[in-house]
């Protein structure tokens, strides 16, 4: 055999091999570019606070879009299946069947609400939107259905910025307010706690358990926490705190109440 | 010269062509390699007809079908589920003691290589299982018919082109390479999100001297690669499969930027490098023998994980419509799924981006790599017994180590991992060792076959995240097999083979999650076995006819199964023990040449496979390793212990034209299948959570997977010396509503009918049967 054939054949099996090997390389059936990160522009047409309006003429029919802070979500179990958003104007519990809506808007995220249809109540004072109402033990409307339509209706707009709470005196609470994010100062646990400790979420009757609280002034306020809440077992402190949560209202040994229930344990100071 | 040149220019033309067609295949799982590629493809590869060779000595006509051609459904040979078949690469086993399943990629690779022959069977009596089923390869090319060959694959399933090369060189009678490489590549033609992409490098060189009058030493080294990717399938319930409108309908994928992204990918490249020297004397029949293997590399899978967020996966039984409780709820979830919305039919890969993004504490998305890094190394020293060609003993060690852990692959858009990520990283360690002899010989009429192996094997654990470890494991193996045949006079014989033995328990069945707690299962141990069966062959005029009768008892065995435990909403670990199972049935098989031109082969296999007993259980957390449950009952007596159908059969024909044709076809159909049962769910423990009868009988229910068949054809032709060509359809009729296979997840739900609340288990998942689908390959021979 000449030395060219050789040459010849060897450059062949040469190519041959480059050939296998970049063709395996050249798939790419596992690259993939990551896609951009899309948000929802900040359009709305309709304040939060001016919700309360048009609630008397049953679900909203026309086309009602807002845009808010998300205050709350279901990231420590107190807030089910709800996510609370706020503007300037007022406040709106979002129900929404999903679960581990924390990932999905996240405390702090700007998002963008799009209520059409959807039916409005109240309920311990605050204004709940789901997909219709229903009369049932905690909650008066029943929650957005299925993932699709709650990713359709609730768009986040903007990532997580840092949420001031507004800071308030048990006095000066107002029915108003019911909703928003606020904060309480000088709170003192009214119950006795001498021979055993009170847990915020201990409850014999119900899915939730209220804590007295009291300030120096005599005002007292109720703190809500659900039994199945990640810090239900914990401790009520015995010293005086602040308190954060969102603002309801309820009636209490025959009289009316503001409530507020915490996102999680850090929001007692 | 210019012929030269043509040849490399269609040889490159056909792997261009070949991997364009495949790459550009894009729209923009242990039954992969159990496909058959080509009905002839295994037996035309090896044209000279060593695969007869190979084949025939160690397998029944029955066995030789089935290797291939109940592919098309979950089948597996005799129903068992610890496969007696062993695979040898000359002395030494391929079996990895620290994986439970052959290396399949390897093991292709292996049928696609020039090299690949058998001697005559050095250790098996004459067909039929004379070794108890043992599969051998020889690598050296010495001997083998030189030449070079090129072939082309198109295909629809699995892949969609394939390219191969091979080349044999003789230099003498002492000196012989050979060189295999290519690849196949593409999408799957009818499963979406469904691509392999694999190559194969083989090198083979074989030396052989005279280095005493009479003697003559050989030296043979191959290198073996096989790297490859390929993404997996999902298994559905049969709500999921109405939801979606289509039975081949696979979850595991989703578009990202209009691209289809798997989440479920397997890769592996795991080099074997293989020698042995031997030195025979003239007659090449008594020898000594020292064969080395070795093994490094990589193997993984990755999956999505998410912790703190929605569940990604599409068919979560949470969004299906059986999973809501308001009816009208249920009706919206429908939806979804019948306006296919493949947002949420599929993976939304790019809203998980999207809430990776918002996250401010670390993903709630990942796609995780589970990964084993592993060595291996084997050698075996053997001579022949008392210089008898039917006699050998020897002595074969090794040590197979083995470092698993998770990692993520992708952060999905993520700067950091969030906090309920769970890593493990632990290694194992089984050093082996083992003597073993056989002797085959005749005694008058009579052919006999006794071996005898003996070893040891110790199992170490050891957690890089935690310093745990477990003691030790020692256990010891022993396999005493032996074989018998006969004549019956000039066109019968008559035979019966019979195993028996010890094995030690797969690492898996030892240690209840080695990524959480690592739990020593108390009742691991040897697994006993005990085969037998008898056959019998005879040839009536043109008829060839095979009967075997077998029965396989296997007690003592164990294993682990991690599921959900939905009453403490735990995820755990269940370890049992104490398992038996008895397999029985008869093979027949017949073969008959009417013309010279046509063949036809008929085969029946009957089998039925059951539990025998009870076994025992413990649950603990997977995570802590604390116990959940200390014992419970599992009540598997009676229950089916496979999914291979208990009725196999085939009718197969094959023409053989004057212009050089072969036409054939054939017709397989498999009834008697059930689902395997989930074990947890035959625990008493779950069982005292039904309040009646019917909803205990439920829990441990197994489905069945009912009928199936497939009508295959082939056609094959040479043209000349250098140009074949095949093209093989299977399932014509592409019969796709039969299962292929099915499996009962172990988890509960409780439904609320009225007043009265009912556990039932969730429903079973299946795979149907692969549609239409064709194999078509051209060979250039030079």
């Amino acid at each position: 055999m000449s030395s060219k054939v050789k040459i010849y054949r060897l450059g062949l099996r040469v190519l041959l091999l480059g050939a296998i090997l970049l063709g395996g390389a050249a798939c790419g059936y596992d690259d993939h570019q990551a896609p951009p990160h899309s948000l929802a522009d900040e359009q709305s047409n309709c304040f939060i606070g001016h919700l309360h309006h048009l609630v008397e003429m049953g679900p909203f029919g026309q086309e009602v879009i807002i845009c808010g802070r998300v205050t709350a979500n279901d990231h420590s179990g107190n807030f089910f299946r709800s996510i609370v958003v706020e503007d300037s104007t007022g406040a709106v519990e979002l129900r929404l069947d999903s679960y581990e809506l924390s990932s999905l808007y996240p405390v702090g995220s700007t998002v963008v609400a799009d209520l059409s249809g959807l039916a409005a109540n109240y309920y311990d004072g605050v204004l709940q939107v789901g997909r219709c109402r229903y009369e049932w033990e905690d909650y008066s409307v029943e929650p957005v259905a299925t993932r699709r339509e709650i990713a359709r209706r609730v768009r986040v707009a903007r990532g997580v910025e840092e949420l001031w709470p507004e800071v308030v005196s048990v006095a000066d609470l107002k029915a108003e307010m019911c909703g928003r994010l606020v904060r309480v100062e000088d709170l003192r646990c009214a119950e006795e706690q001498s021979e055993e400790r009170l847990e915020w979420g201990e409850s014999n009757y119900g899915s939730s358990c209220d804590r007295l609280f009291v300030t120096t002034q005599g005002d007292s306020l109720l703190v809500r926490t659900s039994i199945y809440a990640d810090f239900a077992s914990a401790f009520v402190p015995e010293r005086e705190v602040a308190i954060t949560g969102v603002l309801y209202q309820d009636r209490y040994e025959g009289r009316d109440m503001f409530v507020l229930k915490m996102r999680g344990l850090e929001d007692v100071e | 010269m210019r012929t030269v040149l043509h040849r490399g220019l269609l040889v490159t033309l056909l792997f261009v062509l070949g991997g364009l067609f495949g790459a550009s295949a894009q729209p923009l799982s242990d039954s992969y390699y159990r496909e058959n590629p080509s009905w002839i493809d295994a037996e035309l590869w090896a044209s000279d007809g060593d695969y007869y060779t190979l084949r025939g000595e160690a397998y029944s006509p029955y066995e030789r079908f089935a290797i291939y051609g109940f592919s098309f459904v979950d089948y597996s040979f005799r129903g068992e589920h610890r496969s007696s078949l062993t695979t040898r690469l000359g002395l030494l086993e391929l079996s990895n003691p620290l994986e439970r399943y052959p290396d399949y990629a390897l093991l292709s690779l292996l049928r696609r290589t020039p090299a690949v022959r058998s001697s005559h069977s050095t250790i098996s009596t004459r067909g039929y299982g004379g070794d108890v089923r043992t599969e051998l390869y020889d690598t050296s090319p010495l001997g083998c018919r030189e030449g070079s060959s090129l072939r082309l694959q198109l295909s629809s399933r699995t892949y969609r082109a394939g390219v191969g090369y091979r080349l044999v060189h003789q230099r003498g009678d002492s000196v012989a390479y050979s060189l295999a490489m290519g690849g196949r590549w593409g999408r799957d033609g009818a499963v979406e999100g469904l691509f392999s992409s694999e190559e194969y490098l083989w090198l083979s060189g074989a030396w052989s001297r005279d280095v005493a009058s009479g003697l003559r030493s050989s030296l043979q080294i191959a290198l073996m690669i096989a790297p490859q990717m390929r993404s997996g399938r999902s298994w559905n319930s049969e709500e999921v499969l109405d939801l979606a409108g289509k039975r081949n309908y696979n979850s595991y994928w989703g578009y990202q930027q209009g691209r289809v992204r798997s989440s479920r990918i397997r890769r592996e490249a795991v080099p074997t490098l293989y020698t042995s020297w031997d030195l025979k004397d003239a007659y090449i029949l008594s020898h000594i023998n020292i064969s080395t293997l070795v093994r490094v590399g990589r193997r993984s899978s990755s999956s999505l994980e998410w912790s703190e967020a929605p569940n990604p996966s599409p068919d979560y039984w949470g969004y299906l419509p059986s999973g809501q409780s308001d009816p009208q709820v249920g009706l919206l979830a429908e939806s979804v799924w019948r306006e296919g919305d493949t947002d949420y039919t599929q993976i939304h890969w790019d809203e998980l981006y999207h809430i990776n993004r918002l996250s401010t504490s670390g993903a709630h998305y990942l796609l995780m790599d589970s990964r084993r890094d592993l060595f291996s190394a084997e050698v075996d020293a053997s001579a022949a017994l008392l210089g008898m060609e039917g006699g050998r003993v020897g002595v074969r060690g090794g040590v197979h180590r083995a470092h698993d852990y998770n990692t993520p692959r992708d952060m999905l858009g993520a700067t950091t991992m969030g906090e309920g990520f769970d890593l493990y990283d632990y290694r194992l360690s089984l050093p082996r060792w083992e003597l073993y002899g056989w002797y085959y010989g005749q005694l008058g009429p009579h052919r006999l076959f006794g071996a005898v192996e003996v070893g040891g094997e110790s199992v170490g654990y050891k957690s890089a995240h935690s310093l745990r470890t477990l003691s030790e494991e020692h256990f010891t193996t022993l396999t005493l097999k032996g074989a018998w045949s006969r004549p019956l006079g000039p066109q019968a014989s008559l035979g019966a083979t019979v195993r028996y033995g010890r094995s030690a328990p797969f690492v898996e069945d030892l240690l209840g999650a080695p990524e959480g707690a690592v739990v020593r299962n108390p009742w691991a141990g040897e697994e006993g076995l005990l085969d037998a069966s008898l056959w019998g062959e005879v040839t009536i005029d043109k008829v060839r006819l095979q009967m075997q009768a077998y029965a396989s008892l296997r007690h003592d065995g164990s294993a682990v199964e991690h599921f959900w435990h939905d009453p403490t909403d735990q995820y755990a670990a269940l370890l049992v023990g104490g398992i038996g199972s008895l397999n029985v049935g008869v093979e027949l098989s017949a073969r008959a040449t009417l013309t010279p031109s046509l063949n036809l082969e008929g085969h029946l296999a009957l089998g039925h496979y059951a539990y025998t007993s009870d076994a025992q259980g413990r649950i603990v957390d997977h995570d802590t390793g604390e116990t959940i449950i200390s014992a419970t009952r599992l009540g598997l007596r009676g229950l089916t212990s496979s999914s291979s159908p208990s009725l196999s059969s085939a009718l197969v024909a094959k023409y053989y034209t004057e212009r050089g044709w072969l036409v054939g076809g054939e017709w397989v159909f498999v009834a008697g299948r059930r689902v395997e049962p989930s074990l947890a769910l035959t625990s008493d423990h779950l069982s005292t959570l039904a309040t009646t009868p019917e909803e205990r009988a439920a829990l441990a229910a197994q489905p069945s997977l009912g009928a199936a068949s497939s009508v295959n054809i082939f056609v094959y032709r040479r043209l000349g010396q250098r140009w074949s060509g095949s093209l093989s359809v299977r399932n014509l009729f592409s019969q796709t509503r039969a299962y292929r296979g099915g499996y009962q997840p172990s988890r509960i739900k409780v439904r609320e009918n009225e007043s009265i609340s009912i556990v039932v288990p969730h429903d079973a998942r299946y795979q149907h049967i692969y549609p239409r689908h064709l194999y078509l390959t051209v060979t250039y021979e030079f």
